[in-house]
């Protein structure tokens, strides 16, 4: 067997076990999309969630783009709710089956405003008395904890506010641009803030879920929309600590590589990075750019803070790369490697002898028809009531186990 | 008590590191798989990190604007913090053995090598594997072990690209994407990665199973690429639209009348209504989400926000958005960004006093918990710093280990900037070098 069929079959899901059978989930959220994230995620490991919303329906169902639904509800909703149980209560007058359901969780999400479920009584003060070994996460905007918590409670979280709290917006761009607008702040198209913080609520969730199993202690998590894109990411701390400035939009550039970004091409785009000088090298060959050698040889010719020096370069680049087709400079790229793996006593002689990445920016459509991802389970075609829809998998893959999705 | 005086007082003590005894080997460079380890080091795992010797992980070399901090590149001390460094080359047999006597009593191994290099190197699931069954195995690449584009180059735009988020960023009139900055790429996948890893953690506890986990860059990031289903239910991209996010309505980065930038979205009706009662425009009551989120109304709302906005400084706004219950943040830069008190109150940021390189800011896991405690202990170390401690405590001689550092079978640095040693650092003078003491001696 070939080590692709080997791995396919390696992991295949079918007759495997979870990884959290039977762990008990409890999620109220609101518009809160980071935690419906974590909990989706703890659901696509085998956990049992509930997810709990007011009488009529969280208004989380509505945050969609333009207004597009899928079976009633919006899209992302769907998406970060589809394997869980959906219990609408009214919190007064249900509160004694609120009650229940929370105390009896293993692990309890809070998204709302922070210190509201501790108004009805069922915030941590009280479900540790009666559950001393649950996990209670709440995840806001300024966290549960301190002076700046206390003051802005009552803000609640979003993605876009999130990103630039972050800091994120101040980074993308082209620096290069001359019109005012352009020069403003820009937001990540996609939900970044969201999504890590959801990602990091879940990982801390299970560590917790891990050290209560070796102890039997349960606690208190608190995530914070507002820091965590950027705690995880380091940069933005490590140039405000060392260099005390911050970098402004460097949107095309990149602070440690170059190139390391999205180039146009004849009919359309490309990433390109260079991982080593080498790969630097072998780019400029393959483009016939090898004049420039001298100037740009090494990594730190190619860094700089000063973003009008590094202009020449990257024009020249972008001109070359500009005039071929998107196949026609990916198949040049791999004829260059394939050379040099056919031929290795070539490396010792050349200094081009490197494997530059470039790849195609694929179009949605592209992505939705391209077998690999069928293949491994990543989307997946779901026949609707009247239409056929494409849905995200798990990114999870596991040889012993199954997930959920 | 009030609620939050309460939360303060549970959160008094926090002195857990729950993965203390957990062992990890790691065989990784750049992000991906070294922020793994890093997580997992954070919470008291023990994290062996193996380079090549000579230049090591070439991440060492990549220094923010090509600019070192005492020879060493600032982004990878704190990218790899708390681990153990050894460096042997995995492609001599003499290195593998080191690897397999390590793996033997291992419960976790990382490797982001090209998909399928891992394998051929003699180190792939399949022969650790029957090393030790309770291994948790983890490869990180970009588009995952196999399949036919598993084994395309990857790097972190590259899997953006591949995954169709790059297009999503950007501004409507022009015709240039952005990629998501900082590495995201990187930093999702190695998250959902080290997820991964405690749910193999807690199946284990209750069966001794070990596992073999795939983590791919891009899809991690397709599982939040939205866009893809609604492409397929409308037929239609969304494509980039600067700053407004079509799901809230109004949203969207605003000027205010000090020069500073604001950002605003709002996402329910309860929000608009506050919205509405802080600003008084009109339309934001009489109409419902749903209703919003039509195009010309997104912008018609945008207009008369950015008209309210720009008569008003950033602090009034944040503290009407308090008042009131909307959503609203400034845009922060990078030095704001470091040094919010927020921050270090939380001690997602602390000062270190580190051995070798003296008195830093860390940057700290992004979640306060009650009872566990996530610690920066040490930042990275020059390449086989911890060759004879950790040859050590695997049991080999002293005269073992001579034996292997004089055949190079274990190395150390050469002479490229990132990979050294401080200026004024002495090795005879290093305790932790020479494999008598060990950092959590120190700590």
């Amino acid at each position: 067997m070939s080590r692709e069929e080997k791995l396919q079959e390696l992991f295949k899901p079918e007759g495997k076990p979870v990884a959290l059978d039977r762990i008990k989930i409890v999620e109220i959220s609101h518009t809160n999309f980071a935690t419906q994230i974590a909990t989706a995620l703890l659901c696509e490991l085998g956990a049992d969630v509930v997810k709990i919303e007011p009488t009529g329906g969280d208004p989380a169902r509505y945050v969609t783009p333009y207004g597009t639904l899928i079976e009633g509800v919006g899209v992302p909703y769907y998406i970060e709710n589809r394997c869980k149980r959906i219990l609408e209560m009214d919190y007064e007058r249900d509160r004694e089956k609120l009650s229940e359901l929370l105390v009896n969780a293993d692990i309890l999400f809070d998204g709302m405003r922070p210190g509201e479920l501790d108004k009805l009584g069922l915030g941590y003060r009280d479900l540790q008395k009666l559950n001393p070994k649950i996990i209670y996460v709440a995840v806001s905007s300024f966290g549960h904890v301190g002076e700046i918590a206390t003051k802005y409670a009552n803000i609640p979280p979003s993605d876009l506010t999130a990103q630039a709290y972050n800091g994120y917006p101040s980074l993308i761009g082209n620096p290069y641009l001359q019109d005012k607008r352009h020069q403003a702040p820009l937001r990540a198209g996609v939900w970044v803030a969201t999504i890590m913080a959801g990602v990091q609520a879940t990982f801390a969730a299970l560590v917790a879920l891990y050290w209560r199993e070796l102890s039997g202690e349960g606690q208190f998590i608190d995530v914070a929309m507002n820091e965590v894109l950027s705690a995880v990411h380091l940069v933005p701390y490590i140039i405000g600590f060392f260099f005390e400035k911050p970098r402004g939009k460097y949107g095309l550039l990149d602070y440690i590589l170059y190139p390391f970004g999205y180039y146009k091409t004849a009919d359309g785009y490309v990433a390109i990075a260079t991982p080593t000088d080498a790969d630097f090298r072998a780019l400029l060959k393959i483009l016939g750019l090898w004049k420039m050698e001298p100037d740009w040889r090494y990594g730190i010719d190619r860094i700089s803070d000063d973003i009008m020096r590094i202009k020449e370069l990257d024009n020249a680049i972008r001109q070359t790369v500009a005039r071929y087709k998107t196949r026609d400079l990916i198949s040049k790229v791999l004829r260059h490697y394939v050379m040099y793996r056919k031929v290795p006593f070539l490396k010792l002689l050349e200094r081009h002898a490197g494997a530059p990445v470039v790849v195609e920016l694929y179009q949605l459509r592209r992505i939705v028809e391209e077998n690999h991802w069928h293949l491994r389970r990543s989307i997946k075609l779901v026949a609707l009531s009247d239409k056929t829809v494409v849905l995200p998998g798990s990114p999870f893959k596991f040889s012993g186990l199954r997930t959920i999705d | 008590m009030s609620y939050f005086k309460f939360i303060e007082s549970v959160m008094a003590n926090r002195n857990i590191e729950p993965l203390r005894g957990i062992k990890v080997v790691e065989v990784t460079h750049f992000i991906f798989g070294p922020n793994i380890g890093r997580y997992l080091a954070l919470l008291g795992a023990e994290v062996i990190k193996i380079e090549p010797p000579g230049e090591g992980d070439r991440f060492r070399q990549a220094a923010i604007w090509g600019r070192f901090y005492k020879l060493a590149n600032p982004y990878f001390l704190l990218q790899n913090t708390n681990k153990y460094f050894v460096a042997t080359d995995m492609r001599e047999k003499e290195g593998r053995e080191i690897l397999y006597r390590l793996i033997k009593s291992a419960d976790i191994f990382i490797e982001n090598l090209r998909a399928g290099l891992a394998d051929a190197m003699g180190i792939g699931y399949l022969h650790l594997n029957r090393l030790n069954p309770k291994l948790i195995y983890v490869s990180c690449s970009g588009y995952g072990q196999y399949g036919p584009l598993s084994r395309f180059p990857s790097f972190d735009v590259a899997a953006q690209g591949v995954a169709g988020i790059a297009t999503t960023t950007g501004w409507p009139d022009l015709d240039e994407f952005y990629k998501l900055p900082d590495y995201f790429g990187d930093y999702l996948p190695s998250l959902v990665a080290a997820t991964a890893i405690m749910a193999a953690l807690i199946y284990r506890q209750h069966t001794g199973v070990g596992q073999y986990i795939d983590i791919s860059q891009a899809e991690s990031l397709l599982r939040f690429h939205y866009e893809i289903t609604y492409y397929s239910l409308t037929g239609r991209e969304i494509g980039k639209t600067g700053n407004v996010d079509p799901s809230a309505s109004p949203s969207g980065i605003f000027r205010t009348a000090d020069e500073k930038y604001v950002a605003i979205a709002i996402l329910n009706d309860e929000q608009a209504k506050a919205l509405a009662k802080a600003t008084g425009i009109e339309e934001l009551e009489k109409t419902t989400h749903l209703e919003r989120l039509e195009p010309k109304i997104i912008d018609m709302l945008n207009e008369k926000l950015e008209k309210w906005v720009s008569a008003k400084t950033l602090q009034d706004i944040i503290e009407i958005a308090s008042l009131h219950g909307f959503p609203a943040a400034p845009v922060l830069n990078d030095v704001e960004v470091t040094f919010d008190k927020w921050k270090w109150t939380r001690g997602t940021i602390e000062f270190i006093n580190d051995r070798l390189y003296g008195r830093v800011a860390v940057v700290n896991m992004p979640s306060v918990f009650s009872r566990i405690r996530p610690r920066v202990k040490w930042l990275g170390r020059p390449v086989g710093y911890h060759n004879r401690l950790v040859l050590k405590k695997m049991g080999y001689s002293w005269s073992d280990i001579q034996r292997l550092i004089d055949k190079g079978v274990v190395g150390y640095w050469d002479n490229m900037i990132g990979a050294v040693p401080p200026p004024t650092w002495d090795p005879d003078k290093d305790p932790v070098f020479k494999g008598e003491k060990d950092e959590t001696d120190y700590v």
